[in-house]
């Protein structure tokens, strides 16, 4: 026995995608045979049949309809799977339907909004490494954007780590090199990173790289391009847009020009300084609730919110860019008028960006076609209301945005306003736009109308006044003719049916009439696809300006979504200075502070440099607010640098290179290593990555071992930044021990967060003050959690008496 | 052994307290009152459960120190006055010494303030009982926290109302502190979410917040000196008025008060645009010295007394009146405009306006504040450009194209080239100027671009009403070109009649929306009282109540007599004689010569008599009896002003002149036409309306011929 035809076909093409669990549309369902049923079926709770294919046992199958394909793909990319859809390419007939994979589907190439979250990127990189250095570049196909990096000399991987950090991208490819890599790279173990996973070597050969880069952008030469000026770079762009073009298979118009990344544009922030600071993530569930992001995220749009994730995740370091986005959410604060009514224009915009990938894609629907119709309609309003901006930022913006009237016109000259939202659309082009297609949707959808005419036609024109048209599945439309009048009956009229008291005739112009009702539906459906098609090529036109315009909008989004919060909880202009010194006055954290809003969140100040003021030993006792203090700090720093106002009365914040945290305060870091290992690699880390511009933020050094020895780390570490380093760090510990360095030492400096003592009672002031703390009362707090009270009285005793 | 005691303190302060606390809102208004008092830049009020749980008030002002916490508590004890003569210069809402005794005799409260030069101290108390002080946790600035309230007085505790509707009542009381102090960010949490929040950024922000985006922008600015007293606010387009008065906020020297001087004052200033039960939105500063100003009358401190009520009243109301007069001529000259241009009546005859002015008025009309014609300041306008105008409509003013912007609710928004659908002409019109009549034109001829080029150019600058908001913009809002357009067109009559046939000719879709009663066929009388006019061109016809008509004529006629001093007396045959009270006697006699003024020959006859010898010949028909007695209705409203009770002699005379049931004759009635050559808006003098429009299409649809 042998192998049926179809299923010959089918092996033919999974051998080709061995890697990845191949649908197979049949019909009106996608099925799945022999490893991928089974794994299919266990990934998404199939029922496993059986299919005859030749051989002597059944083939196992299972299948989904067509229609809901999205949802399982969701599932099969969520569970690590690539998925390979095939489709029948010909119409059904006598010989085998021909069939080919259209797509591969993977975590990194996703078009389906389902799978997407709106307010984040969904990033594919690339990774190409050499014995010396790398290029990583990556992209997100749902909305163009394409990037690219190198690291290379000492400490590459080390770099290369953060980027990958901060870009999270969710799925990675790489050369046989890099995989090598990813050895080096921990956090690829601790699943902070995805698997590498390896892509063919040929790809990333430079002459094949080059020419992949030459056929996306249609240039000559790659050389006008500044990341070709580093081969790495080009075969990395290279690699990542070939793997991008096999799997999609097809041309995707609307990747941008490729954005070179410097190393040092962005501020420095570990994977640990993005957990601990809760930048886009709370550090309890890694979700969006309690993280900065969910805290300053009002946009409006769902390209708004990418861009400020973005803007959050990587904060700037150019003073003069700083700046201007300060300047424009200072105009945005002061003139309410123009950020409310910025606002209700922008809430419009239905995400363009990720329109013009669906359009690029040709996954594009009338009723996106819709979608992009409204939100190009909403532009002028927003052209109106940036008129009226002051700060150049916004101003450029506004030349930014294009108005695009043609597009809008020609949508809605041809699309109905209500086109609904199924994948086969029938009947959304308006009336009026093709004469042709408007007769045949007359005819296919009031053909019972032009019956009836015929009727009343033939009636008068026979004077047979009983005259009626029927239908039947034998004969069709017919006109019957009772047999009183069978005399009257013309000549034109062709028997076709006798019955007892009635015969039926059918003429040509009924049969005509009939043929064209019949298949005028089909034709009206053909004809409008076509129109369909041309309108979008037509519109592919307008993905540049388009993509230009959405990016101008997103940014106008994030900068008014930040004047909103700003004005809604009291934030003030940071000032950026390039000296070093970093003043804050009533500070607070912006999160916390959100969750406690009944009560009142006690501010501190903050006076640091580089000079006399740049190490501060921070003691007292826990839950007294010390990890919260030195969060603030930083988030304060972050928060200027990204271009927002910050929770203070005041503030002056230096150009900050890299800001660094090592605070324990989620233990899930532990992989395979002791709390205290963790601890010191990310001292190690620390040490060997600071500058003078950083921000250190120590949460309790030293622990996690003898108390002899870590004072000694603890002691060291100080040392070290205050005297080789410089940079400014906050050292909270329970040390007291090390309040001695203050007078040994210059620049270092004791604060303690001021407890009350009311007889038996402690009140934490939350104030921070200079001078050492005396007490640490770690018993008073245990006894505050409850434990049992013999315990707090036998620990008081030996506390006094270790004394 | 005596019966009269002296009360204990805690008694009595539970006594004073009745009058200071009576709800959950006063504990809120006496402490932010005092939040504010002590400079502070931002006031956070939370409350929980209605307030009866919680109340707490959190200000980042100065501070008190740690002596005066507990002496804050005590009765009569503040630091706002020393002396009683400061009581007549007080510039702070606090100012008795009574609110937070009261408050904490009721309560549970607990104080926590700190100066920015010391340390965080807190106090509680509880039922008056004053507790230790002690250091504590704190910013800058004072908490206060008042839970529990009445819980010692279960009596008063029963009053409350339920949750729902104290928290109401706090609510009301938010929004009119946060409109009395625009420069003070509030925030208000009812148990824990954000509810209101303004940012002190001015009073248009604080507007903005409370009652939202298309109040304001139906509002007016005002800013005028009147003697020593200054107003500042805005007030509400008599479109938007409402059903009650709680839309009417007034503050006076920083502090919210309700007077009645001034509520009616305003009213009557809007009495000409609104209907009886209809009332305006206002929000209102007033400044004034402290001197004439007695703050200490109601103990909730909701009232004041003026010491020169009747300049106070005559303030608001030439204020309010005027500014309402200017948006209505301005209305009104739109539609002289179009009615002149297929009249050919020149305008403003010997109005002393210039050209300038003619211009500038035909080019303001009022939609939506802050949109206005993008020409920038003192720049003219440039034919070659386009401008944006009025709602959503942009029009060049070389060709006279108008391209509308249809707004709907739904998703439907094209840009439409030619505005000929009736749809387009709907979005131009902002949603509150139904019936101001417009005047829509699509093409213009040649000869018609010809005749603007060559005619000389104007120059409308500075925009009479067009005050500034904090961001710089205008406020006020211009015509649509089209308006100007046809204002030129109506400079010279043969221009005219060339011009009008070409269009004609060219369109027919020169649509007019005015009133134009001596264009109309007449129809006949219902119910003798109101005239039915048709306009079969445009599928309308109208109502014109007769009575009200005949009325408004007459008082307008009467009312240009009396300002020009050309009153006719007629003298009557037989003297009218009435007899009067005490009361009524004193007060016809104080108004002897306003009545005088209007024509009324009265004089008094004997001991609490009158007697009229002669009545205005405008109004011979005129009922004396009636209107005596109507007019002695008044006899307990004082301290109007010469306007006003001139303005309501008038037109009770005018009421009670014509007689009910009377038919107008032919020539009455043409003379009614001719006259009411104004917007459909008008009303006759007590508010009505004189003239009533319906579209074909409603008719039809009572018919049920059109679903």
């Amino acid at each position: 026995m042998a192998l049926s035809p179809m299923m010959q076909q089918y092996m033919k093409t999974k051998e080709q995608y061995n890697d990845c669990i191949l649908m197979y549309r049949l019909g009106d369902f996608y099925e799945m045979f022999f490893e991928d049923a089974i794994e299919a079926g266990r990934i998404l709770d199939l029922v496993l049949t059986g299919r005859d294919c030749g051989l002597d046992k059944r083939a196992p199958m299972c299948g989904i309809p067509y229609h809901a394909v999205d949802n399982y793909v969701a599932k099969l990319v969520k569970a690590g799977r690539k998925v390979a859809i095939c489709e029948q390419l010909t119409q059904p007939g006598k010989v085998l339907v021909e069939r080919d994979v259209v797509r591969v589907i993977t975590a990194g190439t996703v078009m389906e909004d389902s799978i997407l979250d709106e307010k984040s990127n969904n990033y594919l990189g690339c990774l190409y490494a050499t014995a010396d250095g790398c290029a990583f570049s990556w992209c997100d196909i749902t909305t163009g954007e394409i990037n690219v990096a190198r690291y290379v000399g000492e400490k590459f991987v080390k770099r290369l780590q953060e980027c990958l950090v901060a870009v999270n991208p969710s799925e990675i490819i790489c050369n046989a090199k890099g995989i090598e890599l990813e050895a080096e790279i921990p956090f690829v173990k601790t699943g902070g990173i995805v698997k590498f996973s390896q892509f063919y070597e040929k790809f990333f050969a430079l002459s094949q790289a080059e020419s992949q880069i030459k056929e996306q952008y249609k240039v000559h030469s790659v050389s006008v391009y500044e990341f070709a000026a580093f081969p790495e770079c080009v075969c990395g762009v290279g690699a990542l847009l070939s793997f991008v073009a096999q799997t999609q298979k097809r041309f995707l118009a609307h990747i941008e020009t490729v954005k070179f990344i410097c190393d040092d544009s962005y501020m420095s922030l570990d994977y640990n300084t993005r957990r601990n600071l809760e930048l886009t993530e709370n550090s309890r569930d890694r979700k969006r609730r309690g993280s900065l992001l969910w805290l300053l995220d009002k946009t409006a749009t769902g390209s708004g919110g990418r861009m400020l994730r973005n803007w959050i995740s990587h904060p700037l370091r150019d003073i003069g860019e700083i700046n201007r986005r300060l300047d424009a959410v200072e105009n945005l604060v002061d003139d309410f008028l123009l950020r409310e009514g910025l606002f209700e224009a922008v809430s419009r915009e239905k995400d363009v960006e990720r329109l013009t990938g669906k359009l690029s894609y040709n996954m594009f629907t009338p009723y996106d076609c819709n979608l992009l119709r409204v939100s190009v309609g909403a532009i002028p309003k927003i052209k109106e209301a940036l008129g009226f901006a002051k700060s150049a930022y916004l101003k450029d913006l506004n030349i930014n945005i294009e108005e695009m009237s043609e597009l809008l016109e020609l949508i809605s000259a041809s699309i109905k306003f209500d086109a609904k939202k199924q994948v086969n659309e029938n009947d959304f082009i308006k009336e009026g736009f093709n004469a042709e297609l408007d007769k045949l949707r007359d005819l296919a959808f009031n053909g019972k109308k032009l019956l009836r005419e015929l009727e009343i036609r033939e009636r008068e024109s026979t004077g047979i006044k009983t005259l009626k048209v029927g239908f039947n599945k034998v004969f069709g439309y017919f006109i019957e003719v009772t047999n009183s009048f069978r005399d009257k009956v013309p000549e034109s009229y062709i028997r076709k049916q006798t019955l007892v008291n009635c015969e039926r005739y059918v003429t040509e112009e009924l049969k005509k009439l009939e043929e064209d009702i019949l298949t005028a539906e089909e034709k009206f459906n053909a004809l409008e696809k076509s129109l369909f098609e041309e309108l979008k090529k037509r519109l592919l036109v307008y993905i540049s300006p388009l993509q230009k315009t959405a990016n101008a909008i997103a940014q106008v989004d994030a900068l008014a979504s930040l004047a909103k919060v700003a004005v809604d909880n009291g934030y003030c202009k940071p000032v950026m200075t390039e000296d070093a010194a970093l003043r804050i006055k009533n500070g607070r954290h912006p999160v916390v502070e959100e969750f406690i809003r009944n009560e009142n969140y006690i501010s501190n100040d903050t006076i640091m440099d580089c000079g006399d003021n740049r190490t501060c030993i921070l003691t007292g006792p826990n839950m007294a607010g010390k990890s919260t203090y030195m969060r603030q700090v930083a988030l304060i720093v972050l928060m200027a640098h990204l271009g927002s106002f910050v929770p203070a009365s005041a503030a002056f914040v230096p150009l900050t290179d890299k800001i660094f945290t090592r605070v324990g305060a989620s233990d899930d870091l532990t992989f395979n290593q002791s709390t205290f290992m963790v601890e010191m690699l990310e001292a190690a880390y620390i040490l060997n990555n600071a500058t003078k511009s950083s921000l250190i933020i120590l949460d309790e050094l030293g622990r996690g071992t003898s108390t002899s020895d870590g004072l000694s780390i603890a002691q060291a570490v100080i040392e070290y930044i205050n005297s080789t380093i410089g940079a400014k760090v906050i050292f909270a510990t329970h040390f007291h021990e090390l309040n001695a360095l203050e007078s040994r030492v210059e620049g270092i400096k004791n604060y303690r967060i001021a407890v009350k003592e009311i007889g038996d009672q402690i009140v934490f002031l939350r104030k921070i003050e200079r001078g050492a703390a005396n007490k640490s009362f770690g018993i008073e707090v245990a006894e505050l959690a409850g434990v049992n009270k013999a315990v707090i009285i036998r620990a008081k005793e030996l506390a006094k008496s270790i004394k | 052994m005596g019966k009269i005691r002296v009360l204990p303190e805690n008694v009595h302060n539970k006594i004073a307290a009745g009058e200071v606390v009576e709800r959950p809102a006063s504990v809120v208004k006496e402490l932010a009152e005092n939040a504010v008092d002590s400079g502070a830049s931002c006031v956070t009020v939370s409350i929980t459960e209605g307030g009866a749980k919680e109340i707490t008030v959190c200000d980042n002002g100065c501070g008190m120190e740690p002596e005066d916490i507990s002496v804050a508590f005590l009765r009569h004890a503040t630091s706002k006055l020393q002396t009683a003569d400061e009581l007549f210069s007080i510039k702070t809402l606090g100012f008795r010494g009574e609110a937070l005794a009261g408050i904490a005799s009721v309560s549970r409260v607990k104080v926590v303030s700190k100066r920015a030069d010391g340390e965080a101290y807190g106090l509680e108390i509880e039922g008056g009982n004053i507790g230790k002080l002690h250091t504590d946790v704190g910013n800058d600035g004072t908490t206060i926290t008042v839970s529990d309230l009445f819980y010692n007085t279960p009596a008063r505790k029963k009053f409350l109302k339920t949750v729902r509707g104290e928290t109401a009542e706090i609510t009301n009381l938010m929004s009119r502190l946060m409109m009395a102090n625009p420069n003070v960010a509030f925030r208000y949490l009812i148990d824990g979410k954000q509810v209101l929040r303004t940012d002190g950024n001015g009073l248009d922000s604080a507007l903005y917040s409370v009652y939202g985006k298309n109040t304001l922008a139906s509002c007016m600015s005002v800013e005028s000196v009147y003697k020593s007293y200054v107003i500042k606010g805005f007030i509400g387009k008599p479109e938007i008025s409402r059903g009650n008065g709680t839309y009417q906020t007034l503050i006076i020297n920083g502090r919210y008060v309700v007077n009645n001087t001034v509520s009616s004052a305003v009213k009557a200033a809007y009495a000409p645009y609104l209907l009886k039960r209809q009332y305006p939105f206002y929000v209102l500063h007033l400044t004034m010295p402290c001197e004439e100003l007695d703050v200490n009358v109601h103990p909730n401190k909701l009232d004041v007394r003026f010491a020169d009520r009747k300049s106070i009243f005559s303030c608001f109301y030439v204020t309010v009146g005027k500014l309402l007069e200017e948006e209505r001529n301005r209305v009104k000259s739109v539609v002289h405009n179009s009615v002149n241009a297929q009249q050919s009546i020149p305008m403003y005859e010997g109005d002393g306006k210039t050209e300038g002015d003619i211009c500038i008025d035909a080019f303001n009309r009022s939609a939506q504040a802050g949109q206005c014609v993008d020409k920038g300041e003192g720049e003219s306008l440039d034919r070659s450009k386009e401008y944006n105008c009025g709602a959503n409509a942009k029009v060049n003013i070389q060709t006279g194209e108008v391209f509308f912007d249809n707004p709907t609710e739904s998703d439907t928004f094209g840009v439409l080239r030619n505005p000929t659908e009736s749809d387009t002409f709907g979005a131009l019109m902002s949603p509150l100027d139904n019936e101001v009549p417009f005047t829509k034109t699509t093409d213009i001829t040649e000869s018609r671009v010809d005749y603007i080029k060559s005619s000389n150019s104007y120059q409308p600058t500075d925009l009479p009403f067009a005050t500034k908001s904090p961001s710089g913009r205008p406020s006020g809002l211009y015509a649509s070109v089209s308006d100007i357009l046809t204002y030129r067109y109506a400079l010279s009559q043969s221009e005219v009649d060339e011009k009008r046939e070409l269009a004609d000719a060219k369109s027919n879709a020169f649509v007019q929306e005015s009133f134009l009663p001596t264009a109309l066929k007449y129809g006949g009388t219902v119910f003798e009282t109101y005239l039915l006019l048709s306009d079969i061109a445009n599928s309308t016809m109208y109502f014109v109540d007769q009575h009200a008509a005949h009325e408004r004529i007459l008082f307008d006629e009467f009312k240009k007599q009396i300002e020009a001093k050309n009153v006719a007396t007629q003298p009557m045959l037989f003297p009218y004689i009435f007899d009067v009270n005490a009361q009524e006697e004193q007060f016809v006699t104080d108004n002897l010569p306003y009545l005088r003024e209007c024509g009324f020959d009265i004089s008094a006859s004997g001991e609490h008599s009158f007697r009229i010898d002669g009545v205005p010949a405008l109004l011979t028909g005129i009922n004396l009896e009636k209107y005596v007695k109507q007019y002695l209705t008044d006899v307990n409203v004082e301290g109007e002003v010469r306007d006003v009770i001139v303005d309501k002699i008038a037109k009770t005379a005018c009421v009670n002149a014509i007689k009910a049931g009377d038919t107008l004759n032919q020539s009455q009635i043409d003379e009614i036409m001719s006259r009411l050559q104004s917007d459909i808006n008008l009303k006759c003098p007590h508010g009505r309306p004189l003239v009533v429009k319906v579209s074909r299409k409603e008719i039809e649809k009572w018919f049920l011929r059109i679903n």
